[in-house]
C-alpha cells in the first residue's frame, strides 16, 4: 500500500519536482540562515577570545547602573592613574598595564574617514610586558608607536588605502584632524580588521594626550600569576581598589564591542528565518493545492484501492506517505541548498568587507534538527485535509468516469469565481476564443483557483503592507524634519550619523556668515530603574534652529530651560505617569544625580527622526552629570553665501549636509531597510509562482481530453499555449488583487493604530501599479511550461487518453 | 464473523430480497429498482442482461456493497451487508467480493504483477506459495508480468484485472461488462477465463452484459427491464438469449 505511494510519485517526476521545489526555497531559507549565523558567530567567539582571553580583570570606572558595550550612547567614566599602582601591588597580580581605548578616525584618501565605524583609537603601552597579553593586536609588520606622532593601524584599512609603514596619515581624534606616521602594521586577531571597523594604536601617553584623558585611564588591565583563577585575581583587585572603580572580566567590559557583532548576527538570523517561514507558509498552499487537485483526479484511483479491499486509514496513510515523502525529500534538498546559500551569503559579506575569521562552515544537528522538522511537519500538515478527502472518496467512484469539478463550492471559492469572471472579461476580449475558454477554466474549479491565488496573496499583501507602512514611516519623517528642523545645515559625522567633536560646532560659530549654531548631545542615564536616553540643549542656542512637536509647552520651554529643567516624551511621559510641573530624577553613569522637573512634554512619533531618547535636559545639566563632549547632531543656520568648507578641511571627520541632503539621507534609510524586505519578499513571490506552475500542469493533465478535442476541432498550438497562459495570468492577477486588497486592509490597521504618533497612511499609487505589472509577467512565467506541455498534446493520443 | 467456508454453506452465495432503489425524492424521484429478488448459488455463474437504463447496474452496485438499498436485503455468503459499517464493509471486500471493470481500472504506476497482488498487499498478506504462479500461468502473462498496463493491449490488461479478482478467491465475483471494451478475440478469452474460474474453482460468477454471446457462457441469464425481473433462463443457448433479449427489449 505504502509503495502504491511511493510509486505514484515516481512515476510523475514533473509533478513530484514542482511540488518539491515550493519547500526546498523554504527550508533552505531556515537551515541557510541558521548555518550562515552559527558560521558567523562561530568567527566571533574566535574573535572574542583572541580579544579578551589573555585578561584576568579588567578595572574600570564605576558606574552607577549596568552597562554593556552595545549602548554606544553610554560611556563608562575613566579611573585615575594612580590605581594602577595600586592593582600591581595585588599579590595574585603578575602585570597590570592602563589602557585606552576612544574613538579615532583614520582619513582615507579621498578625505572621509576611512571605513564605516566603530573607529577604535587605542593607547598601548609597548614598554609593559602585560600590554602584549592584554591586547587584540598583533604586529603584522613594522612596530610598535612610541612617541608622539607616530600610530599603528588595522591591516585592512593599510591595505585598501595603500598606507604603508612610513606613509604619513590624517588621524581625527578629538578635535582637528592631526599627521602621524605610520609605524607598523597589525591585525585584529587573525582577521584583518573587525568588519568595517578601523584600529588607530597609540602610544598610551599619545593617546591620554590625544582624548584628553591626562591622568586617566579607560580601564586597567591585569594579567593574573601562573596558576591562579582568573575569578580569584579579580577578588583580590576588587579588595585592593574598593569602592574607586569596578572590577570585570574583559568580556564584561568587552571594550571592542563584539556584543554589537553578535546581536548583529542574531538580527541576521531573526530575518531570514522569518522569511523563511513566508516561504515555507506559501510552500504549504503548493503542497496543499497539489495533492488536493492529484487526489480529486485520482478519485477513480481510490474508489479502485477501496474495491480492492482498502480501508479508509489505508488510503489516508497513503495520502500522508506522499506527503512525508515529499516533505523529506524538499527538507534534505533544502538543507543542502541552505548550505550554498550560507557560502554565498557569506562571500556576500565577504565583499562587502565584513570579514569574519575562517572558523569553517558550522552546520549544527540543531539546523538539521529544526530544517527537517520545519518542512516535513508542514508539508504533512498540508497533506492532511487532501488526505481526509481521500478517504471520503467512495469504492464506487472506480466505476465512474473520473470526474472532478463537481466538488462543493464555499463561499470563498465564490468570490474568487467572481474575480476570475471579472478579470476574465479582459482575457475574453484580448484572446478571443482561447481567452474566452481561459476565463472558463479558471472558474470552472473556485477552490483550485482560489488557493493557487492564495499562495500568491501572502507575498502580495506583505510587499503591499511593507511598501504603505515604509511610505508612512518616510512621510512622517520628512514631514518631522520640515517642522522642527529650521536650519540650513545639518552637521554629523562623515558616516553620516556618529557624534562629532564640541570644537566643530565652536569653528562654524565662529565662521562669518553663520546666523547660529547649536548642538544636540546624547548618553544613558537611569531613571525610574531602567537606563533611558538622555539629550541636551543649549538654551542659549537652540532657539530657531530645532525644536520639538508640543503635546504640552511651546518653543519658550525650550528656550528658557533652566539646570532643573526637562523635556520627556508623550510616550514615556505616560509610563511613568508624569505631567508637566511634576519631579522626577536621573542618574549618570559616573553617579551624580539630577532632580529635574518636567516643563514640556513633546509628542513621541513611532519613529524618531533624530533617533532622540525620551529625557531631555539642557546642556548646563548634562556637562554637569555625563563626560561625553561630542555633538550628536549640529545644526547650523547659515547665509546662502557662508564658506563652511574651511571648517570642514580642519575636521574632515565631520560633514556638513544641507537640509535637504539630510532629509534624503533620513528617507534613504527607511529605502534601503525596504530594499532588503523587498528582495526577501520576492523569494515568498517565487515560491507562489511554483504553485501556479503546478496547477496549471495538474489541469492540463486534467484536461487532456478536452484539449485533444479542441484541437481536432480546429484550435492552434498557439491558441492553446494562449488559453493556458491567460488562466496563468487570471489567476496571479486575482492573487495580487486579493494580496493587494489584504495588504492596504492591514497597513489601515497599522497605520491608523499608529495615527497620533503621526504615521499616516497613504497608497502608493505607483508601487502598486509596479506589483500588478509583476504579478501578471509572473503569470506569464508560469505559464510557459504548462502552455508547451499542453499545445505539443498529439489529438489522437489526447483523445485516447483516460 | 464472515469466515464463512463457502462449500459449508446451504445458504446461497448472494441473496437480494425484495430489493428497491431509489434515486431522488419527491417528483423527481427515480426508481431504479422496484423490488428484485434474486439468489445466486454458490458456483454459479449468473449474467445479468437489460437495456440501457433497466437497473442493472444498480443493482450490481447493491449486491457488490457499493450502494444501500432504499428497502430490501442483500446478503453474502449469509451475512446481511446492508447494514454493514465502512469497516465491515471494507473486510467483506478483502475476503468475499472481487472485482472486474470495463475499463480494467489498473493501477498505471503498477507493474501486472504489483497489480494481481494489490489486494493480499493492501490487505497485508501474501500469497501462498505457487498460487500466484498459478494464477499468472493461468491467465497466460508469464511474459507480461513486469510490463506496466501502458505496455499491454486491452485484452492483456483485462487478464490481469482478472488474476487480480481471483488472487483472494472471493465468496463472489462481479464482473461489470468484462468483454465492453475489447475486440471480439480478446473478448472471448477474457470469458473462457471466467468459464474455467467457475469450471475448475467453482467460483460464484455474476457479470452483468449487454452482449449475448458473453451471457450465452453463464450458467444463468437474469433479464431485467424498468427495475424488474422479467426473465430468468437457465443454461441457455445464444439463440434462446437473443429471444429474450428481443422480448425484453421490446417491452
Amino acid at each position: 500500500m505504502r509503495s502504491v505511494a511511493l510509486k505514484g510519485l515516481i512515476a510523475r517526476p514533473v509533478r513530484t519536482i514542482l511540488t518539491t521545489l515550493a519547500i526546498v526555497l523554504g527550508v533552505a531559507m531556515v537551515s541557510g540562515a541558521l548555518t550562515l549565523t552559527d558560521t558567523m558567530r562561530g568567527g566571533a567567539d574566535g574573535l572574542t577570545k583572541a580579544a579578551y582571553d589573555g585578561t584576568d580583570a579588567v578595572v574600570a570606572g564605576k558606574t552607577a547602573f549596568a552597562v554593556d558595550s552595545t549602548d554606544y550612547t553610554t560611556k563608562r567614566p575613566t579611573v585615575d592613574a594612580s590605581l594602577l599602582e595600586r592593582v600591581r601591588s595585588v599579590p595574585q597580580v603578575a602585570a597590570a598595564v592602563g589602557d585606552i581605548n576612544d574613538e579615532a578616525k583614520i582619513i582615507a584618501r579621498d578625505g572621509k574617514p576611512a571605513g564605516d565605524g566603530p573607529y577604535f583609537g587605542v593607547g598601548f603601552d609597548s614598554r609593559e610586558k602585560a600590554a602584549a597579553a592584554t591586547t587584540p593586536f598583533r604586529l603584522d609588520e613594522g612596530r610598535w608607536a612610541t612617541g608622539r606622532g607616530e600610530v599603528v593601524i588595522d591591516a585592512s584599512t593599510s591595505e585598501k588605502e595603500d598606507y604603508g609603514v612610513g606613509s604619513t596619515v590624517k588621524i581625527a581624534a578629538h578635535g582637528a584632524a592631526e599627521d602621524f606616521k605610520v609605524v607598523g602594521v597589525a591585525r585584529f586577531g587573525t582577521v584583518k580588521s573587525l568588519g568595517v571597523a578601523t584600529a588607530a594604536v597609540f602610544d598610551l601617553r599619545t593617546a591620554q594626550e590625544l582624548f584628553g584623558k591626562q591622568g586617566r585611564y579607560d580601564s586597567i588591565l591585569a594579567v593574573g600569576k601562573d596558576g591562579t583563577p582568573g575569578a580569584e585575581v579579580r577578588k583580590a583587585v576588587a579588595a585592593r581598589v574598593g569602592s574607586d572603580a569596578a572590577v570585570m572580566t574583559a568580556k564584561e567590559q568587552d571594550r571592542f564591542t563584539l556584543d554589537g557583532l553578535k546581536m548583529f548576527i542574531s538580527i541576521i538570523t531573526i530575518v531570514l528565518i522569518v522569511f523563511g517561514f513566508v516561504a515555507i507558509l506559501v510552500g504549504a498552499f503548493t503542497i496543499f493545492n497539489t495533492l488536493s487537485i492529484t487526489v480529486a483526479q485520482r478519485s477513480r484511483e481510490f474508489g479502485l484501492l477501496r474495491m480492492v479491499g482498502a480501508a479508509r486509514r489505508q488510503v489516508l496513510g497513503s495520502v500522508l506517505v506522499e506527503a512525508l515523502t515529499i516533505g523529506v525529500l524538499a527538507s534534505l534538498i533544502g538543507l543542502a541548498a541552505g548550505f550554498g546559500i550560507a557560502k554565498g551569503l557569506d562571500a556576500v559579506f565577504t565583499s562587502m568587507q565584513i570579514d569574519l575569521p575562517e572558523a569553517g562552515m558550522v552546520f549544527a544537528t540543531r539546523t538539521v534538527v529544526v530544517a527537517m522538522a520545519v518542512g516535513v511537519l508542514v508539508t504533512l500538515a498540508a497533506g492532511l485535509l487532501p488526505a481526509w478527502r481521500a478517504t471520503r472518496v467512495p469504492p464506487v467512484a472506480a466505476l465512474r468516469d473520473a470526474a472532478p469539478g463537481s466538488e462543493k463550492v464555499r463561499l470563498p471559492a465564490r468570490f474568487v469565481r467572481l474575480l476570475a469572471s471579472v478579470i476574465g472579461r479582459v482575457a475574453e476580449r484580448v484572446g478571443g476564443s482561447a481567452g474566452r475558454l481561459a476565463r472558463r477554466n479558471a472558474m470552472r474549479s473556485p477552490g483550485r483557483t482560489a488557493v493557487t491565488a492564495s499562495a500568491m496573496m501572502i507575498g502580495v499583501a506583505l510587499v503591499t503592507l511593507v511598501t504603505v507602512v515604509a511610505q508612512g514611516l518616510r512621510d512622517s519623517t520628512t514631514g518631522a524634519l520640515e517642522r522642527r528642523v529650521d536650519a540650513t545645515h545639518v552637521i554629523t559625522g562623515a558616516d553620516g550619523w556618529s557624534p562629532t567633536d564640541v570644537a566643530v560646532a565652536k569653528d562654524l560659530a565662529s565662521t562669518p556668515g553663520v546666523q547660529g549654531v547649536t548642538g544636540l548631545r546624547m548618553d544613558g542615564a537611569q531613571a525610574f530603574g531602567d537606563k533611558e536616553i538622555v539629550n541636551s540643549v543649549d538654551p542659549k542656542t537652540v532657539g530657531g534652529l530645532f525644536t520639538f512637536d508640543w503635546a504640552d509647552g511651546d518653543d519658550a520651554v525650550l528656550t528658557h530651560m533652566g539646570a532643573g529643567d526637562a523635556i520627556v516624551d508623550e510616550g514615556w511621559a505616560k509610563e511613568q505617569k508624569l505631567g508637566v510641573g511634576d519631579r522626577f530624577s536621573i542618574t549618570s553613569p559616573k553617579g551624580t544625580e539630577l532632580g529635574l522637573t518636567v516643563r514640556g512634554i513633546e509628542e513621541s512619533p513611532v519613529i524618531d527622526a533624530f533617533a532622540l531618547g525620551p529625557i531631555t535636559i539642557s546642556q548646563q545639566a548634562f556637562e554637569k552629570a555625563f563626560d561625553s563632549r561630542l555633538n550628536t547632531l549640529t545644526f547650523v543656520k547659515a547665509d546662502a553665501g557662508a564658506d563652511l568648507s574651511k571648517v570642514f578641511a580642519a575636521h574632515p571627520d565631520a560633514m556638513a549636509q544641507t537640509k535637504a541632503e539630510y532629509k534624503d539621507q533620513t528617507t534613504g534609510d527607511i529605502d534601503s531597510l525596504l530594499a532588503i524586505f523587498y528582495v526577501l519578499l520576492a523569494l515568498a513571490v517565487i515560491v507562489s509562482l511554483f504553485g501556479i506552475v503546478n496547477t496549471l500542469v495538474l489541469s492540463t493533465f486534467e484536461r487532456t481530453r478536452e484539449l485533444g478535442m479542441l484541437r481536432a476541432v480546429g484550435m492552434s498550438r498557439r491558441q492553446v499555449r494562449r488559453m493556458v497562459r491567460h488562466e496563468s495570468i487570471i489567476t496571479a492577477l486575482i492573487g495580487a488583487g486579493l494580496g493587494i486588497a489584504t495588504g492596504l486592509a492591514l497597513a489601515y490597521a497599522v497605520t491608523s493604530a499608529f495615527a497620533d504618533e503621526g504615521l499616516s497612511f497613504a497608497v502608493p499609487a505607483g508601487s502598486l501599479i509596479a506589483l500588478v505589472v509583476v504579478a501578471t509577467v509572473a503569470g506569464v512565467l508560469a505559464a510557459i511550461l504548462p502552455a508547451r506541455r499542453a499545445s505539443r498534446l498529439d489529438p489522437l493520443k489526447a483523445l485516447a487518453y483516460e | 464473523m464472515l469466515d464463512i467456508a463457502p462449500a459449508l454453506v446451504k445458504a446461497p452465495a448472494v441473496a437480494a430480497t425484495a430489493v428497491t432503489r431509489r434515486y431522488g425524492d419527491g417528483e423527481s424521484a427515480v426508481d431504479a429498482l422496484r423490488g428484485v429478488t434474486l439468489e445466486v448459488p454458490a458456483g454459479q455463474f449468473t449474467a445479468v442482461m437489460g437495456p440501457s437504463g433497466s437497473g442493472k447496474s444498480t443493482l450490481m452496485h447493491l449486491l457488490a456493497g457499493l450502494d444501500t438499498p432504499s428497502s430490501g436485503t442483500v446478503e453474502i455468503g449469509g451475512e446481511d451487508i446492508t447494514t454493514m459499517s465502512d469497516k465491515q464493509l471494507t473486510k467483506l471486500r478483502r475476503k468475499h467480493i472481487g472485482f472486474v471493470f470495463q475499463q480494467f481500472n489498473l493501477l498505471p504506476t503498477l507493474t501486472a504483477e504489483e497489480n494481481i497482488l494489490l489486494p493480499l498487499s493492501i490487505a497485508g498478506r501474501k500469497p501462498e506459495k505457487g498460487d500466484l504462479e498459478a494464477l499468472i500461468a493461468r491467465v497466460g502473462l508469464e511474459d507480461r508480468r513486469r510490463h506496466r498496463p501502458s505496455e499491454m493491449s486491452g485484452g492483456q490488461q483485462q487478464r490481469v484485472a482478472i488474476a487480480r479478482a481471483l488472487i483472494s478467491s472471493p465468496t463472489v465475483l462481479f464482473a461489470d461488462e468484462p468483454t465492453g471494451n475489447l475486440d471480439s478475440a480478446s473478448g472471448g478469452e477474457i470469458l473462457a477465463l471466467l468459464r474455467e474460474a467457475v469450471e475448475l474453482d467453482g467460483q460464484t460468477t455474476l457479470m452483468v452484459t449487454h452482449d449475448p454471446r458473453a451471457a450465452a457462457t453463464a450458467d444463468r441469464v437474469v433479464f431485467i427491464a424498468d427495475g424488474r425481473i422479467v426473465a430468468d433462463l437457465v443454461e441457455p443457448t445464444e439463440a434462446d438469449v437473443l429471444a429474450a433479449v428481443k422480448e425484453a427489449y421490446v417491452r
